[in-house]
């Protein structure tokens, strides 16, 4: 009787969260700006009419499915670790992704042989140069693991922080080697975007992607609740635990690969959006793997929102920054609020 | 409490799966429903701009066309009160569909234009111009540009055409004073011959003794160790003063002509390159170093007569 009850409670959460990412999508939606009688910015709410309907469904869609990765991402690697604060950008894989769209881009401009290579790796938004970049640091960061006694989460978030730091260094090493004028472009990516204009094969793939992994994760979700256990309780159930990890790790990485191409590689949603959901919907993972899919959708189009409010002179802010400024406190949020009601 | 019946095997039916849906992203063809909604034409000689560019807005409002601009970037002068289009993060598309702009005027990075700029173009039907402003010879290319949408009056362009072009035509004698032209004081900054700010080194006399290389960091060692007989700074009026004691506390090997210029233009390649180098032969002369003065006068005559 008493499972019932938080059964349907449950569900309930999982309407209510429906229900917030509908309101936050609505006002995406409504929410804009123009231009003023006297030619100042001005935000307008209301209902968008012509090109504008285009760019604001557009800034949504790609809001949404980024963020949606970033969620699911963020979930395959808490799930990985068994740590709730785990993410991409933990693992370093953000970074690496990053790190690779970054490299075929300076390829590119280096003509010749390498800059076929480049063009090649910037193909399809630098999905190829992403997903390398974020295999390489699942590759570094499981091989290293592995080497130090298995899947050990503590050891992987230590050797995740580490090639982290290295990408970045990388990184670093990139913005360095490129003309002057250049910098600020990448300086601007770091800090993420979301286009108003993405070109539907993207949209399409990117949904595809997300919409295929969030079910599989919710048909495998008796084996992602058993890998939240200890080692020998998930294996004393059947699960083969070393073989889920190894998929966890490289679906979290292409998930993570496929929103850095989207929207540049942007922190914080990963981390706060599992967690978010957990906190409304429970462990089990047949309503987690969708809840965290909704809330990361949903955290990164309300960023989107609140950056057409802010203009400090200098234009919308990055949405990098607003999921930071945001995500935070609303982060911080939900675990007092998880703490009082346990 | 979690699941704790036995469970089947997960790991390669997933990855499998998983490889079906990565073939999908890629496979998905470009089918991106691009309806216009009626491009704006603008009527010839009075369409409206919007500059995603500093140096451009800077050449623009130099060759009087002030009143044409609509929309800057955060960083461009002279048009305040005009919104704000383009950032660091992007173009704001929807300020950008409000200004209806006949032209957009821009400075594409390496990796190419902003594909939601295409985007835009294709709707709205705005003429899309500039390119890269790495010198002289680029400035010429978006003069043409300019002079070929019909954005600025004829002869004042070609007014800053001679300038400009009497400036990329400089060339220096061997004897000339060596000089090393710094961006940035704080880390030392040096702007190698190739760059807009060599060329007006070049112009002004100077043989510059960074050689190629574009914008390079040294160290002091190596300012030191190039003993060169003028060393300039670029930078602003807020910051003359920290350049002035900076290069002051340097021990140098031999003491360089050492002159601040704190012109704003001279941290954009545009058609106001003449105004700088005009500054830098003050510095220069300030300073106590005779140049080559690789110029027939025509360089400052033009500057004097756009005054």
């Amino acid at each position: 009787m008493e499972h019932e009850g938080r059964s349907r409670s449950r569900w309930g959460g999982i309407v209510v969260l429906m229900v917030l990412v509908l309101l936050v999508v609505a006002g995406r939606y409504l929410l804009g700006r123009t231009i003023g009688d006297g030619g100042e910015t001005m935000i307008r709410f209301g209902i968008p009419t012509g090109t504008v309907i285009d760019l604001r469904i557009s800034a949504i869609l790609s809001g949404f499915i980024a963020g949606s990765a970033l969620g699911l991402s963020g979930l395959a690697f808490q799930v990985l670790l068994r740590n709730p604060l785990a993410s991409p950008w933990v693992l370093g894989v953000s970074s690496g992704a990053g790190f690779g769209i970054l490299l075929a881009s300076w390829l590119a401009g280096l003509g010749g042989v390498w800059a076929v290579i480049g063009a090649w790796a910037l193909w399809g938004a630098g999905l190829p140069a992403a997903a390398a970049g974020a295999i390489a640091a699942i590759l570094v960061v499981g091989g290293v693991a592995r080497r130090l006694g298995g899947f050990d989460p503590v050891g992987l978030v230590l050797c995740g922080v580490i090639v982290g730091a290295v990408f970045g260094a990388a990184t670093m090493l990139v913005q360095h080697l490129v003309p002057n004028g250049v910098r600020g472009d990448i300086v601007a990516w770091m800090m993420g975007r979301i286009p108003e204009l993405s070109p539907a094969w993207m949209l399409w793939g990117g949904a595809v992607m997300v919409v295929g992994i969030g079910l599989l994760g919710v048909l495998k979700s008796p084996q992602l609740d058993a890998a939240c256990l200890t080692e020998d309780e998930a294996r004393s159930v059947g699960v083969p635990i070393d073989a889920l990890r190894r998929s966890l790790f490289v679906t979290g990485g292409l998930l993570a690969a496929v929103a850095v191409c989207m929207v540049g590689p942007i922190a914080f949603v990963g981390l706060l959006s599992p967690h978010a959901a957990r906190l409304v919907v429970g462990p089990r993972h047949r309503l987690l793997v969708p809840a965290s899919l909704l809330a990361g959708g949903g955290v990164l189009v309300f960023a989107d929102a609140v950056r057409q409010l802010v203009d400090l002179g200098g234009g919308r802010l990055p949405v990098g920054v607003v999921t930071a400024m945001v995500g935070g406190p609303i982060f911080l949020a939900l675990l007092l609020r998880g703490r009082a009601g346990s | 409490m979690a699941h704790r019946g036995p469970v089947s095997t997960p790991g390669r039916g997933f990855l499998r799966s998983l490889v079906t849906l990565v073939v999908a992203w890629g496979l998905l063809p470009g089918c991106g429903d691009h309806t216009s909604v009626g491009p704006r034409v603008a009527e010839e000689g009075s369409a409206t701009v919007v500059s995603l560019s500093p140096a451009i807005t800077t050449t623009m409002v130099d060759l009087g066309e002030t009143d044409r601009l609509v929309g800057r970037t955060p960083w461009c002068r002279g048009i305040d009160d005009r919104p704000v289009v383009g950032t660091l993060e992007g173009v704001d598309a929807e300020i950008l569909v409000a200004l209806q702009p006949g032209v957009v005027l821009h400075q594409p990075p390496a990796s190419g234009t902003d594909p939601v700029l295409v985007g835009l173009q294709e709707r709205l039907g705005f003429r899309l111009g500039g390119g890269r402003l790495d010198g002289v010879r680029d400035l010429l290319v978006l003069l043409d540009q300019i002079e070929g949408m019909e954005l600025a009056a004829p002869d004042r362009i070609r007014q800053r055409r001679l300038s400009l072009e009497a400036i990329g035509a400089c060339e220096i004698p061997d004897e000339a004073p060596g000089a090393v032209l710094l961006y940035s004081v704080d880390s030392v900054g040096v702007a190698g011959e190739d760059t807009y700010l060599g060329e007006l080194g070049r112009a002004a006399g100077l043989r510059n003794l960074a050689g190629p290389g574009g914008w390079r960091e040294w160290s002091i060692e190596m300012l030191l160790s190039a003993e060169a007989d003028v060393v300039i700074a670029f930078t602003t009026p807020e910051m003359e003063s920290f350049a002035q004691e900076r290069l002051a506390a340097i021990e140098w090997l031999k003491s360089p002509a050492i002159a601040v210029i704190t012109n704003p233009n001279a941290f954009e390649p545009s058609t106001r390159m003449p105004e700088v180098l005009a500054e830098l032969r003050r510095g220069l002369e300030e300073a106590g170093v005779t140049s080559a003065g690789a110029d027939d006068g025509s360089i400052e005559g033009e500057v004097e007569r756009g005054a």
